[in-house]
Protein backbone atom coordinates (compact mmCIF):
# COMPACT_ATOMS: atom_id res chain seq x y z
CA UNK A 1 0.00 0.00 0.00
CA UNK A 2 1.27 3.19 -0.89
CA UNK A 3 0.50 6.94 0.69
CA UNK A 4 0.96 9.21 -1.70
CA UNK A 5 1.22 13.42 -0.57
CA UNK A 6 0.90 16.11 -3.52
CA UNK A 7 1.42 19.16 -2.78
CA UNK A 8 1.74 23.47 -4.12
CA UNK A 9 3.13 25.13 -1.73
CA UNK A 10 3.51 29.14 -2.09
CA UNK A 11 6.54 30.47 -1.66
CA UNK A 12 6.57 34.30 -2.43
CA UNK A 13 7.63 35.56 0.52
CA UNK A 14 10.69 34.03 3.01
CA UNK A 15 8.55 33.12 5.23
CA UNK A 16 7.18 30.95 2.86
CA UNK A 17 10.11 29.29 1.59
CA UNK A 18 10.66 28.55 5.10
CA UNK A 19 7.29 26.33 5.42
CA UNK A 20 8.11 24.78 2.49
CA UNK A 21 11.08 23.68 2.99
CA UNK A 22 10.46 22.57 6.47
CA UNK A 23 7.55 20.75 5.45
CA UNK A 24 9.30 19.03 2.77
CA UNK A 25 12.17 17.97 5.35
CA UNK A 26 9.92 16.40 7.51
CA UNK A 27 8.38 14.40 4.64
CA UNK A 28 11.59 13.20 3.91
CA UNK A 29 11.96 12.36 7.53
CA UNK A 30 8.71 10.35 7.49
CA UNK A 31 10.57 7.93 5.17
CA UNK A 32 8.68 9.57 1.58
CA UNK A 33 10.30 9.32 -1.59
CA UNK A 34 10.53 11.99 -4.14
CA UNK A 35 8.48 10.03 -7.10
CA UNK A 36 8.59 13.89 -9.11
CA UNK A 37 8.66 17.51 -7.74
CA UNK A 38 5.52 17.94 -4.91
CA UNK A 39 4.78 14.46 -5.61
CA UNK A 40 5.96 11.67 -2.52
CA UNK A 41 5.19 8.79 -1.80
CA UNK A 42 5.83 5.74 0.94
CA UNK A 43 5.44 2.46 1.41
CA UNK A 44 2.96 1.64 4.01
CA UNK A 45 2.43 -1.99 5.68
CA UNK A 46 -1.14 -1.44 5.98
CA UNK A 47 -4.64 0.75 5.48
CA UNK A 48 -4.18 1.21 9.66
CA UNK A 49 -0.30 2.44 9.52
CA UNK A 50 -1.45 4.56 6.07
CA UNK A 51 -3.35 6.44 8.02
CA UNK A 52 -1.06 6.67 10.93
CA UNK A 53 1.78 8.37 9.04
CA UNK A 54 -1.12 10.56 7.50
CA UNK A 55 -2.40 11.63 10.95
CA UNK A 56 1.49 12.39 11.32
CA UNK A 57 1.86 14.68 8.40
CA UNK A 58 -1.34 16.61 9.67
CA UNK A 59 1.31 17.62 13.01
CA UNK A 60 3.22 19.65 10.59
CA UNK A 61 1.37 21.17 7.47
CA UNK A 62 1.71 24.40 6.71
CA UNK A 63 -0.35 26.96 7.47
CA UNK A 64 -1.16 27.91 3.21
CA UNK A 65 -1.21 26.41 0.04
CA UNK A 66 -2.61 23.00 -1.42
CA UNK A 67 -1.68 19.55 0.37
CA UNK A 68 -3.76 16.53 -0.81
CA UNK A 69 -2.99 12.79 0.31
CA UNK A 70 -4.11 9.62 -1.96
CA UNK A 71 -3.61 5.46 -0.91
CA UNK A 72 -3.27 3.12 -3.47
CA UNK A 73 -2.19 -0.38 -3.25
CA UNK A 74 0.69 -1.97 -4.02
CA UNK A 75 -0.70 -3.47 -7.37
CA UNK A 76 -2.61 -0.34 -8.50
CA UNK A 77 0.62 1.43 -7.56
CA UNK A 78 2.57 -0.92 -9.68
CA UNK A 79 0.59 -0.96 -12.27
CA UNK A 80 1.64 3.11 -13.02
CA UNK A 81 2.53 4.01 -16.62
CA UNK A 82 5.61 5.78 -17.58
CA UNK A 83 4.82 7.49 -20.70
CA UNK A 84 8.41 9.79 -20.33
CA UNK A 85 11.46 8.61 -18.07
CA UNK A 86 11.70 5.92 -15.81
CA UNK A 87 10.48 4.82 -12.17
CA UNK A 88 12.94 5.63 -9.53
CA UNK A 89 15.37 2.70 -8.11
CA UNK A 90 15.33 3.43 -4.45
CA UNK A 91 14.90 0.68 -1.61
CA UNK A 92 11.89 2.86 -0.20
CA UNK A 93 10.03 2.62 -4.25
CA UNK A 94 9.97 -1.12 -3.09
CA UNK A 95 7.65 -3.33 -1.21
CA UNK A 96 10.45 -6.13 -0.62
CA UNK A 97 10.65 -7.44 2.47
CA UNK A 98 13.91 -8.67 2.45
CA UNK A 99 16.43 -6.24 0.83
CA UNK A 100 19.96 -7.51 0.09
CA UNK A 101 22.46 -4.57 -0.48
CA UNK B 1 6.53 -1.21 13.59
CA UNK B 2 9.16 -2.92 11.24
CA UNK B 3 8.66 -5.32 8.64
CA UNK B 4 11.79 -5.19 6.55
CA UNK B 5 15.03 -7.57 6.72
CA UNK B 6 18.10 -5.87 5.51
CA UNK B 7 21.33 -7.40 4.28
CA UNK B 8 24.29 -6.07 3.99
CA UNK B 9 26.76 -8.03 1.98
CA UNK B 10 29.29 -5.63 0.50
CA UNK B 11 31.85 -2.80 1.86
CA UNK B 12 29.49 -0.15 3.07
CA UNK B 13 29.43 2.48 5.38
CA UNK B 14 26.62 2.65 7.42
CA UNK B 15 25.27 6.04 9.44
CA UNK B 16 21.98 7.68 10.72
CA UNK B 17 20.58 10.86 8.82
CA UNK B 18 17.34 12.06 9.56
CA UNK B 19 15.40 9.05 10.64
CA UNK B 20 17.03 6.80 7.94
CA UNK B 21 19.72 4.23 7.96
CA UNK B 22 21.68 5.40 4.53
CA UNK B 23 23.43 2.35 3.71
CA UNK B 24 26.54 3.59 1.47
CA UNK B 25 28.44 1.37 -0.89
CA UNK B 26 30.90 1.89 -4.07
CA UNK B 27 27.77 1.65 -6.02
CA UNK B 28 25.33 3.66 -4.44
CA UNK B 29 23.54 5.48 -1.61
CA UNK B 30 20.43 3.46 -0.10
CA UNK B 31 18.58 5.45 2.12
CA UNK B 32 15.67 3.23 4.36
CA UNK B 33 13.43 4.91 6.97
CA UNK B 34 13.99 3.45 10.39
CA UNK B 35 10.57 2.54 11.19
CA UNK B 36 10.60 -0.41 8.47
CA UNK B 37 13.17 -1.98 9.51
CA UNK B 38 12.75 -5.12 11.30
CA UNK B 39 16.26 -6.73 11.81
CA UNK B 40 19.32 -5.55 10.04
CA UNK B 41 22.30 -8.62 9.40
CA UNK B 42 25.19 -7.17 8.70
CA UNK B 43 26.57 -10.67 7.21
CA UNK B 44 29.92 -9.03 5.63
CA UNK B 45 33.05 -8.09 7.83
CA UNK B 46 33.36 -4.96 5.23
CA UNK B 47 30.83 -3.01 6.94
CA UNK B 48 31.63 0.19 8.92
CA UNK B 49 28.66 1.04 11.55
CA UNK B 50 28.70 4.49 13.34
CA UNK B 51 27.92 4.56 17.15
CA UNK B 52 24.86 7.17 16.34
CA UNK B 53 23.34 4.52 14.03
CA UNK B 54 23.43 1.19 16.22
CA UNK B 55 22.12 3.80 19.12
CA UNK B 56 19.22 4.93 17.10
CA UNK B 57 18.20 0.98 15.67
CA UNK B 58 18.63 0.07 19.49
CA UNK B 59 16.02 2.79 20.25
CA UNK B 60 13.77 2.17 17.58
CA UNK B 61 14.29 -1.83 18.90
CA UNK B 62 15.97 -3.16 15.50
CA UNK B 63 17.70 -6.13 15.76
CA UNK B 64 21.57 -5.12 14.59
CA UNK B 65 23.02 -9.46 14.00
CA UNK B 66 26.95 -8.91 13.17
CA UNK B 67 28.85 -11.64 11.29
CA UNK B 68 32.45 -13.27 11.53
CA UNK B 69 34.42 -13.34 8.12
CA UNK B 70 32.48 -16.15 7.01
CA UNK B 71 29.67 -14.36 7.15
CA UNK B 72 28.46 -16.54 10.09
CA UNK B 73 25.92 -14.96 12.81
CA UNK B 74 28.20 -14.27 15.83
CA UNK B 75 26.93 -11.53 17.77
CA UNK B 76 23.54 -9.19 18.22
CA UNK B 77 22.70 -6.21 19.91
CA UNK B 78 20.75 -6.20 22.79
CA UNK B 79 18.78 -2.67 23.74
CA UNK B 80 20.27 -1.60 27.41
CA UNK B 81 17.10 -0.18 28.46
CA UNK B 82 14.19 -0.65 26.56
CA UNK B 83 11.24 1.88 27.17
CA UNK B 84 9.35 -0.78 28.55
CA UNK B 85 11.22 -2.25 31.19
CA UNK B 86 10.29 -1.57 34.68
CA UNK B 87 11.43 -3.02 38.03
CA UNK B 88 7.56 -4.50 38.49
CA UNK B 89 8.17 -5.98 35.36
CA UNK B 90 10.94 -7.67 35.65
CA UNK B 91 10.00 -9.15 38.94
CA UNK B 92 6.75 -10.64 37.77
CA UNK B 93 9.45 -12.50 35.14
CA UNK B 94 11.56 -13.49 38.47
CA UNK B 95 7.93 -14.58 40.00
CA UNK B 96 6.84 -16.51 37.31
CA UNK B 97 4.82 -19.42 38.46
CA UNK B 98 6.53 -22.87 38.14
CA UNK B 99 3.53 -24.81 37.13
CA UNK B 100 2.49 -22.17 34.11
CA UNK B 101 6.89 -22.61 32.87
CA UNK B 102 6.40 -26.20 33.29
CA UNK B 103 2.90 -26.32 31.14
CA UNK B 104 4.19 -24.19 28.64
CA UNK B 105 7.39 -26.33 28.06
CA UNK B 106 5.45 -29.01 27.51
CA UNK B 107 3.31 -26.88 25.11
CA UNK B 108 6.69 -26.36 23.19
CA UNK B 109 8.08 -29.35 23.24
CA UNK B 110 4.91 -31.00 22.09
CA UNK B 111 4.31 -28.30 19.04
CA UNK B 112 8.16 -29.25 18.67
CA UNK B 113 7.71 -32.77 17.71
CA UNK B 114 4.79 -32.14 16.14
CA UNK B 115 6.27 -30.38 13.17
CA UNK B 116 9.51 -32.24 13.49
CA UNK B 117 6.67 -35.35 12.40
CA UNK B 118 4.93 -32.88 10.01
CA UNK B 119 8.24 -32.14 8.43
CA UNK B 120 9.22 -35.75 8.19
CA UNK B 121 5.52 -36.60 6.55
CA UNK B 122 6.97 -34.08 3.93
CA UNK B 123 9.42 -35.77 2.73
CA UNK B 124 7.57 -38.92 3.04
CA UNK B 125 9.74 -40.43 5.34
CA UNK B 126 8.01 -42.86 7.81
CA UNK B 127 7.47 -41.54 11.33
CA UNK B 128 6.27 -44.30 13.23
CA UNK B 129 9.24 -43.98 15.19
CA UNK B 130 8.53 -40.50 16.14
CA UNK B 131 4.79 -40.89 16.92
CA UNK B 132 5.71 -43.69 19.63
CA UNK B 133 8.01 -41.19 20.95
CA UNK B 134 5.57 -38.77 21.16
CA UNK B 135 2.58 -40.08 23.12
CA UNK B 136 5.21 -40.62 25.97
CA UNK B 137 5.61 -37.19 26.59
CA UNK B 138 4.72 -35.90 29.92
CA UNK B 139 4.49 -32.81 31.59
CA UNK B 140 7.67 -30.86 31.76
CA UNK B 141 8.99 -32.96 29.43
CA UNK B 142 10.65 -35.18 32.66
CA UNK B 143 11.65 -38.22 30.36
CA UNK B 144 13.25 -35.56 28.05
CA UNK B 145 11.83 -36.71 24.94
CA UNK B 146 12.95 -33.87 23.00
CA UNK B 147 16.55 -34.83 22.76
CA UNK B 148 15.05 -38.76 21.87
CA UNK B 149 12.94 -37.12 19.15
CA UNK B 150 16.41 -34.74 17.88
CA UNK B 151 18.52 -37.65 17.84
CA UNK B 152 16.36 -40.21 15.51
CA UNK B 153 14.84 -37.14 13.80
CA UNK B 154 18.31 -35.87 11.58
CA UNK B 155 19.17 -38.96 10.41
CA UNK B 156 15.87 -39.23 9.03
CA UNK B 157 15.41 -35.81 7.83
CA UNK B 158 19.44 -36.02 6.33
CA UNK B 159 20.86 -39.09 6.00
CA UNK B 160 21.52 -42.01 8.55
CA UNK B 161 24.52 -40.92 10.52
CA UNK B 162 24.27 -37.41 10.20
CA UNK B 163 24.90 -35.37 13.33
CA UNK B 164 24.02 -32.22 14.77
CA UNK B 165 28.20 -31.54 15.76
CA UNK B 166 29.50 -32.33 12.09
CA UNK B 167 31.11 -29.57 10.12
CA UNK B 168 28.60 -30.12 7.39
CA UNK B 169 27.55 -27.75 5.16
CA UNK B 170 23.80 -28.68 6.30
CA UNK B 171 24.70 -28.25 9.88
CA UNK B 172 26.40 -24.65 9.06
CA UNK B 173 23.39 -23.71 7.49
CA UNK B 174 20.66 -25.25 10.06
CA UNK B 175 23.30 -23.06 12.99
CA UNK B 176 22.66 -19.82 10.14
CA UNK B 177 18.99 -20.18 9.95
CA UNK B 178 18.42 -21.00 13.68
CA UNK B 179 20.47 -17.90 14.70
CA UNK B 180 18.50 -15.39 12.34
CA UNK B 181 14.98 -17.08 13.88
CA UNK B 182 16.60 -16.95 17.46
CA UNK B 183 17.83 -13.30 16.59
CA UNK B 184 14.08 -12.53 15.70
CA UNK B 185 12.51 -14.07 18.93
CA UNK B 186 15.12 -12.22 20.94
CA UNK B 187 13.66 -9.05 19.08
CA UNK B 188 10.44 -9.31 20.34
CA UNK B 189 11.31 -10.47 23.71
CA UNK B 190 12.99 -7.37 24.40
CA UNK B 191 9.95 -5.79 23.03
CA UNK B 192 8.14 -7.03 25.66
CA UNK B 193 10.05 -6.04 28.25
CA UNK B 194 11.28 -9.41 29.50
CA UNK B 195 14.99 -10.32 29.84
CA UNK B 196 16.45 -12.90 27.26
CA UNK B 197 18.56 -14.29 29.98
CA UNK B 198 15.89 -15.92 32.29
CA UNK B 199 14.57 -18.71 30.71
CA UNK B 200 11.42 -21.53 31.85
CA UNK B 201 13.90 -24.52 30.46
CA UNK B 202 17.28 -23.61 29.24
CA UNK B 203 19.26 -22.16 32.16
CA UNK B 204 22.64 -22.38 30.45
CA UNK B 205 24.30 -20.01 32.42
CA UNK B 206 26.52 -18.87 29.27
CA UNK B 207 23.73 -18.93 26.92
CA UNK B 208 22.51 -14.83 26.98
CA UNK B 209 19.17 -16.24 25.61
CA UNK B 210 17.80 -18.86 27.05
CA UNK B 211 14.48 -17.77 27.23
CA UNK B 212 14.97 -17.21 23.03
CA UNK B 213 16.15 -20.56 22.89
CA UNK B 214 13.04 -21.83 24.75
CA UNK B 215 10.24 -20.10 22.78
CA UNK B 216 11.86 -20.63 19.37
CA UNK B 217 11.87 -24.81 20.12
CA UNK B 218 8.65 -25.03 17.51
CA UNK B 219 9.85 -22.78 14.51
CA UNK B 220 13.17 -24.87 14.35
CA UNK B 221 11.87 -27.51 11.86
CA UNK B 222 10.62 -25.41 9.40
CA UNK B 223 14.42 -24.34 8.97
CA UNK B 224 14.87 -27.70 9.04
CA UNK B 225 12.61 -28.11 6.35
CA UNK B 226 14.15 -25.83 3.81
CA UNK B 227 17.66 -26.98 4.58
CA UNK B 228 16.18 -30.74 3.83
CA UNK B 229 14.77 -29.46 0.25
CA UNK B 230 18.36 -28.40 -0.83
CA UNK B 231 21.12 -29.78 -1.92
CA UNK B 232 23.64 -27.73 -0.11
CA UNK B 233 27.37 -28.65 -0.70
CA UNK B 234 28.65 -24.98 0.73
CA UNK B 235 27.32 -22.10 2.64
CA UNK B 236 26.63 -19.96 -0.08
CA UNK B 237 25.96 -16.36 0.36
CA UNK B 238 22.54 -16.89 -1.78
CA UNK B 239 21.80 -19.68 0.44
CA UNK B 240 21.98 -17.40 3.45
CA UNK B 241 20.15 -14.91 2.06
CA UNK B 242 16.67 -17.00 1.77
CA UNK B 243 16.94 -18.24 4.92
CA UNK B 244 17.38 -14.80 6.09
CA UNK B 245 13.92 -14.69 3.67
CA UNK B 246 12.40 -17.65 5.42
CA UNK B 247 10.96 -15.02 7.38
CA UNK B 248 8.14 -14.33 5.17
CA UNK B 249 7.16 -17.44 4.67
CA UNK B 250 3.54 -17.85 4.49
CA UNK B 251 2.08 -20.28 6.91
CA UNK B 252 -0.93 -20.67 9.40
CA UNK B 253 -0.44 -20.00 13.18
CA UNK B 254 -3.27 -20.64 15.33
CA UNK B 255 -5.94 -20.55 12.50
CA UNK B 256 -5.03 -17.69 11.11
CA UNK B 257 -3.25 -16.85 7.74
CA UNK B 258 -0.03 -15.10 8.31
CA UNK B 259 3.71 -14.95 7.82
CA UNK B 260 6.88 -16.88 9.75
CA UNK B 261 7.71 -13.10 11.19
CA UNK B 262 4.10 -11.90 12.38
CA UNK B 263 3.70 -15.66 13.76
CA UNK B 264 6.89 -15.34 15.87
CA UNK B 265 6.33 -11.32 17.32
CA UNK B 266 1.90 -12.69 18.37
CA UNK B 267 3.74 -16.31 19.03
CA UNK B 268 5.88 -14.52 21.86
CA UNK B 269 3.32 -12.21 23.23
CA UNK B 270 1.23 -15.18 24.10
CA UNK B 271 3.76 -16.93 25.61
CA UNK B 272 4.82 -14.20 28.11
CA UNK B 273 1.15 -13.20 29.12
CA UNK B 274 0.79 -16.74 29.62
CA UNK B 275 3.45 -17.06 32.07
CA UNK B 276 2.55 -13.03 33.65
CA UNK B 277 -0.82 -15.15 34.03
CA UNK B 278 -3.02 -12.77 31.32
CA UNK B 279 -3.95 -15.73 29.85
CA UNK B 280 -4.79 -19.43 30.12
CA UNK B 281 -3.00 -21.07 27.29
CA UNK B 282 -0.44 -19.74 24.54
CA UNK B 283 -1.53 -22.50 22.35
CA UNK B 284 1.03 -23.00 19.06
CA UNK B 285 -0.41 -24.60 16.02
CA UNK B 286 1.16 -24.26 13.26
CA UNK B 287 0.52 -25.48 9.61
CA UNK B 288 2.59 -25.50 6.57
CA UNK B 289 1.81 -25.05 3.33
CA UNK B 290 2.93 -28.04 0.78
CA UNK B 291 6.41 -26.79 -0.60
CA UNK B 292 8.18 -23.85 0.61
CA UNK B 293 8.95 -22.57 -3.10
CA UNK B 294 8.79 -19.00 -4.31
CA UNK B 295 5.34 -18.48 -3.83
CA UNK B 296 5.61 -19.31 -0.06
CA UNK B 297 7.29 -16.59 0.80
CA UNK B 298 5.54 -13.39 0.93
CA UNK B 299 8.35 -11.15 -0.59
CA UNK B 300 6.52 -8.00 -0.72
CA UNK B 301 4.07 -5.64 1.47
Amino acid sequence: MRLIVMFDLPVDTSEDKRNYRKFRKELINEGFLMIQYSVYARVCVTKQSAHFTENRIKTFLPPRGLIQTLTVTEKQYNGMHFLVGDQKDDVRNTSDRTVVI
Amino acid sequence: MGWRSIVVTQHAKISYSGRRIIVQTNQNINEIPIDDIEVLLISTTQAVITARAVSELARASVKVIFSDDTGEPVCETVDYLPNNRSVSLLQQQFDWDVARKEMLWTWLVTAKIQMQITVLQKQQIDTSELDYEFHKIEVNDISNREAVVARKYFPLLFEAGFERRNFQPANAALNYGYSILLSFINRNIVATGCLTQLGIHHHNDENQFNLGSDLMEPFRPIIDWWVSEQNINELTPEIKIQLVDLLNLELKFNGKNTILRNALRTHVTNCISYLNGERETAKVEVELGDEISDHALNRNV
